[in-house]
């Protein structure tokens, strides 16, 4: 994880490297920036520092030219009334005179005047000054070597004052006479009110040592400590320290000042420092800018970082799916067309073995073909060639592929093999990719063969339906030709009583047989389409299965068979369908009887296995007979099924039976069983449940009424009646059958002559309209349709029959959408048809209650056909 | 119309008497009705249809022998008529050609039978 974020971070730093270097620059530029403008601002300093420092000296100078001028005055004066002999009372008056003029010009205090005149010193106030000490001072051997010129002292103490003062002298003659000004620093006036310096410059004038004479500061400090200071000032000037714009001192607050300083003619120094706080205020400015710029310079940078970032993970998202895309796939190619190559995105191990990343085509063709199973080879080859790509692509095949079986190490394994194109790739290329489908093939082969399994299915039962019916319809013919047969020959033979009794009864086992059959089949037809109902009543059970049984007796006993009943009932009046459990039985001793043999016994047990509301009984119906094997046990109640046995003497049966008991018995909610061994026997075991019903006969059972059908005759005698047949024979039948009976017959010989015929005929001439189905050039439907769209009062209301000898479903369905009324199949049954006539023509003349011709006409049609 | 000729036309597969039932046991009909039939030439249709393979043609061919055989009670010819449209409908063309022998066989017989009636 940490080696994925230092990874990510890495590849984030170099997609930023421009951005970097150009804040890099940006930092650089503003630092040089900043170093041009600090320097200009110290230089600008520098000379406008020193400047002033010598504007201040020479300001000084200036000021100190009026001592020099006033201490000249005093020493020519003093020179002629030396030159005049002036007595000492007279020069010590004047000397007196002139401090005062002194005090008026500088104030107060300020200037002391000393004359040695002639080895006696004559001040202001006439105290008396010891000569030698004055003599032995420096100044007045500087005077008297300088000889005329104005010297000056450093700063000292004034004597008798305590005072800081400095002197100035000047030999005054030959005869070293000296005059002195002394000048008390505290009140000296140097013309420096209008000092322009800013807070916290600093101004000092000082004496050639350094000591302090005047100075302006904002710094706080004691003398003494100031002193020092402006020492060390003074010692870094003498060693020219401070020559530089950039030498600075750190003051006693700690930050560094520039000094700038200028020399009087004096050796006086005058000297400014300014904090260089000072003299970079205005950088500020430029710093508040350049900060600004920095700031939003990375404040775009992190945005441009951000949106970087941002763009980044999308780009690594979908680069990741791209990825987990491109690892389904084993192997990946761009396959350039236009010049057939090849470069390998990602390559199987075999391929990489024996291919470069990049290459010709048919050497990637060749290579992969080896690995594909032989016998498909030749088809991956034809399929992937250069010039089929380039085929697919101008066809626009954006998706074309297959799967093929590849080596693997040694096994074949199921692949995948896709080319797609698609215009976002490079014009003139397509990407070959290769998936392992193995597992999704073999899933696909398997539900194909459960598919084909299915069908399989599907087809035998089909066959065996196909069967079924095969062996049912010969099975009724058998029948039905005996019955042909046999009634013929009974026919025949009216003179023989015996004879015939016994073809009678042969036609009547017979009729049964081909009755049970169809019953069979329409129980379970009804039974497929879940419509059989039970008909819920009460009814005795021991007399129902009496009924049942008592023909197996008489059969039982005329095989040789032993047949018997047990019967434990506790209450045998109950609710259920009698029919219903009569058939389950019949059927069960139909087949005990079928399957067993001479001598053989058949046992049918009833008990009841519990009692209250709903009672349960159990029926056993138990033989000695031929058994069922055990592998067809397990089909015993599929329907079509039956064990063909070779040695069963009797007809097996239609392979229905046992389905419909089944079926019964679930659906009247019981269970059945069945245990047999071949040769022992077979025994049936089902149950089955019923509601109790009151021990009571009501007159409505006891009393059933016979429901004679009336037999009624139809008559179709002066109906005139238009009939469309295109077959001679069939023709003439239907005419003979329906004039025999007193109708009167028009004939068509197809559709459209129907249509004309009756377009032709008087307002209701025609009583009924017969269309035969198939005709030419019009066929029934047709004819019917354009009948009924004709514009005459009658058309809509003729009734009209379609005849035909298709009797399906959906041909019945087209002839009521074609507005016919009814529909009868050919052979014609007369009894049908003039039923369904007279119904017709009741329905129109009544029209009150809806006969449904249709249906009727239906039922007997089933009824004919059955 | 006497036994024999009775017997006959039972075994040539004509259910005689549905036959007169429905013509109302009019035998004079039955006669001409199966000299009728002896004279139609849907047979040869239906025979020339299935060799050329001419599938609309076999179905009316077909279809129509089938409504005759049923007027005329011919219970087995009706019985194959009836598959043999039912299996050209379905387009099983090879349903309909398996029938044809047995088909031939009836028809023969019936022919025959008419014949020897000395009907014809």
């Amino acid at each position: 994880m940490g080696m994925r974020i230092r990874k990510k971070l890495k590849h984030m730093l170099r997609g930023m490297r421009v951005n970097l270097i150009a804040l890099f620059i940006l930092f650089l530029l503003i630092t040089i920036g900043q170093y041009i403008i600090r320097r200009t601002l110290m230089e600008n300093a520098y000379e406008t520092g020193t400047a002033l420092s010598g504007n201040y000296a020479s300001a000084e100078e200036n000021a100190l030219a009026v001592y020099e001028s006033l201490l000249s005055f005093g020493s020519i004066t003093m020179q002629n009334m030396i030159e005049e002999e002036s007595s000492p009372g007279e020069i010590q008056s004047w000397v007196q005179k002139y401090s005062v003029y002194l005090q008026s010009v500088c104030g107060e205090k300020t200037v002391e005047p000393y004359f040695l005149i002639d080895g006696t010193c004559f001040g202001a106030d006439g105290e008396n000054v010891d000569v030698d000490f004055l003599t032995r001072q420096s100044w007045y051997q500087e005077a008297l070597e300088k000889n005329g010129k104005i010297v000056y002292t450093d700063v000292y103490q004034s004597v008798p004052h305590d005072r800081p003062a400095v002197a100035m002298a000047q030999k005054i003659n030959e005869n070293n006479d000296v005059v002195m000004l002394n000048i008390f620093l505290d009140h000296f006036h140097v013309q420096l009110e209008a000092l322009d310096l800013s807070f916290g410059d600093s101004f000092f004038l000082c004496d050639s040592t350094g000591k302090i004479i005047y100075k302006k500061t904002d710094m706080i400090a004691s003398r003494k400590k100031m002193q020092q200071y402006v020492y060390g000032l003074m010692g870094k000037i003498k060693v020219g320290e401070l020559e530089s714009y950039d030498d600075f001192v750190i003051d006693m607050d700690r930050s560094q000042r520039a000094v700038y300083y200028s020399r009087l003619n004096n050796g006086w120094v005058s000297i400014i420092t300014v904090p260089h706080s000072n003299i970079l205020k205005n950088m500020d400015g430029y710093n508040v800018i350049f900060y600004c710029i920095i700031f939003s310079f990375i404040l775009v940078f992190a945005a441009l970082v951000a949106q970087d970032y941002r763009q980044n993970a999308k780009i690594e998202r979908i680069n990741e799916t791209v990825r987990v895309l491109g690892n389904s796939y084993y192997a990946l190619y761009r396959v350039d067309y236009m010049h057939n190559t090849y470069e390998m995105i990602k390559g199987s191990d075999h391929e990489r073995e024996k291919l470069p990343p990049k290459g010709a085509y048919d050497d990637l063709l060749e290579v992969i073909g080896k690995a594909i199973i032989p016998d498909t080879c030749q088809e991956y080859k034809k399929s992937f060639s250069i010039e089929n790509i380039k085929k697919l692509v101008s066809e626009e095949v954006r998706d074309f592929g297959g799967d093929f079986q590849r080596k693997f190490g040694k096994e074949y394994r199921w692949v995948s093999v896709r080319m797609l194109s698609d215009e976002s790739l490079h014009s003139g290329e397509v990407v070959l990719c290769y998936r392992e489908v193995e597992k999704e093939k073999q899933k696909q082969l398997q539900e194909q063969k459960l598919l084909e399994n299915a069908l399989d299915l599907a087809k035998k039962n089909a066959a065996a339906k196909q069967d079924f019916f095969r062996n049912m319809s010969h099975d009724m013919r058998t029948p039905l030709n005996a019955i042909l047969g046999l009634s013929a020959l009974a026919e025949d033979s009216c003179d023989n009583p015996e004879k015939m009794r016994d073809y009678i009864q042969k036609i009547n086992a017979s009729s049964r047989q081909l009755l049970n059959l169809i019953n069979g089949i329409l129980d379970l037809s009804r039974m497929q389409q879940d419509k059989i109902l039970l008909n819920h009543q009460k009814f005795h059970l021991k007399e129902c299965v009496d009924t049942c049984l008592e023909p197996f007796f008489v059969q039982a006993e005329h095989e040789k068979k032993k047949l018997k009943l047990e019967f434990s009932v506790e209450n045998s009046w109950i609710m259920g369908d009698p029919s219903r459990v009569a058939q389950i039985l019949n059927n069960m001793l139909s087949n005990a009887l079928k399957f067993t043999v001479e001598g053989d016994s058949i046992l049918v047990a009833v008990n009841q296995i519990s009692g209250g509301e709903y009672p349960k009984y159990k029926f056993v119906v138990e033989d000695t007979g031929i058994g069922i094997s055990k592998s067809f046990l397990p089909h015993l109640f599929e329907p079509y099924s039956r064990e063909r046995r070779f040695n069963a003497e009797k007809e097996a049966g239609i392979g229905l039976g046992m389905s419909i008991t089944k079926n019964l018995i679930m659906q009247m909610e019981g269970e059945i069983y069945v245990e047999s061994e071949p040769e022992k026997g077979t025994m049936f075991i089902f149950i089955l449940p019923f509601a109790a019903a009151e021990d009571v006969r009501s007159d409505e059972e006891i009393e059933e009424r016979e429901l004679e059908e009336h037999s009624e005759e139809y008559s179709i005698e002066g109906l005139r009646i238009l009939l469309a047949e295109d077959n001679e024979i069939n023709m003439e039948i239907t005419t003979e059958l329906l004039s025999m009976n007193g109708a009167s017959v028009s004939k068509a010989w197809n559709g459209k002559e129907a249509v004309s015929l009756f377009q032709q005929s008087p307002l209701f001439f025609y009583d009924m309209i017969l269309l035969d189905m198939q005709m030419p050039e019009m066929d029934g439907c047709e004819a019917a349709r354009r009948i009924r769209t004709l514009q005459r009062p009658d058309a809509k209301k003729i009734p009209i029959i379609a005849v035909t000898a298709n009797a399906f479903a959906e041909d019945i369905a087209v002839t009521t959408a074609a507005g016919m009324d009814a529909h009868i199949s050919k052979p014609i049954d007369f009894q049908a048809l003039c039923r369904t006539i007279h119904q017709l023509r009741y329905r129109e003349a009544a029209a009150q209650t809806e006969v449904m011709a249709e249906s009727s006409a239906r039922y007997y049609e089933k009824s004919d056909c059955g | 119309m006497n036994a024999l000729i009775r017997r006959k036309l039972t075994l040539a597969g004509i259910d005689l008497k549905s036959m007169l039932e429905r013509f109302m046991g009019n035998e004079d009909l039955v006669s001409r009705f199966l000299i009728k039939f002896a004279e139609d030439d849907n047979y040869d249709k239906l025979l020339e249809a299935m060799n050329a393979h001419e599938k609309e043609d076999a179905v009316v061919a077909s279809h129509t022998l089938k409504g005759i055989c049923g007027n005329l009670s011919m219970v087995r010819l009706f019985d194959l008529f009836s598959r043999q449209v039912e299996a050209l409908r379905e387009d099983d063309w090879e349903g309909a050609q398996a029938l044809m022998p047995e088909i031939e066989d009836n028809y023969t017989l019936i022919m025959r039978t008419i014949r020897e009636c000395g009907w014809v």
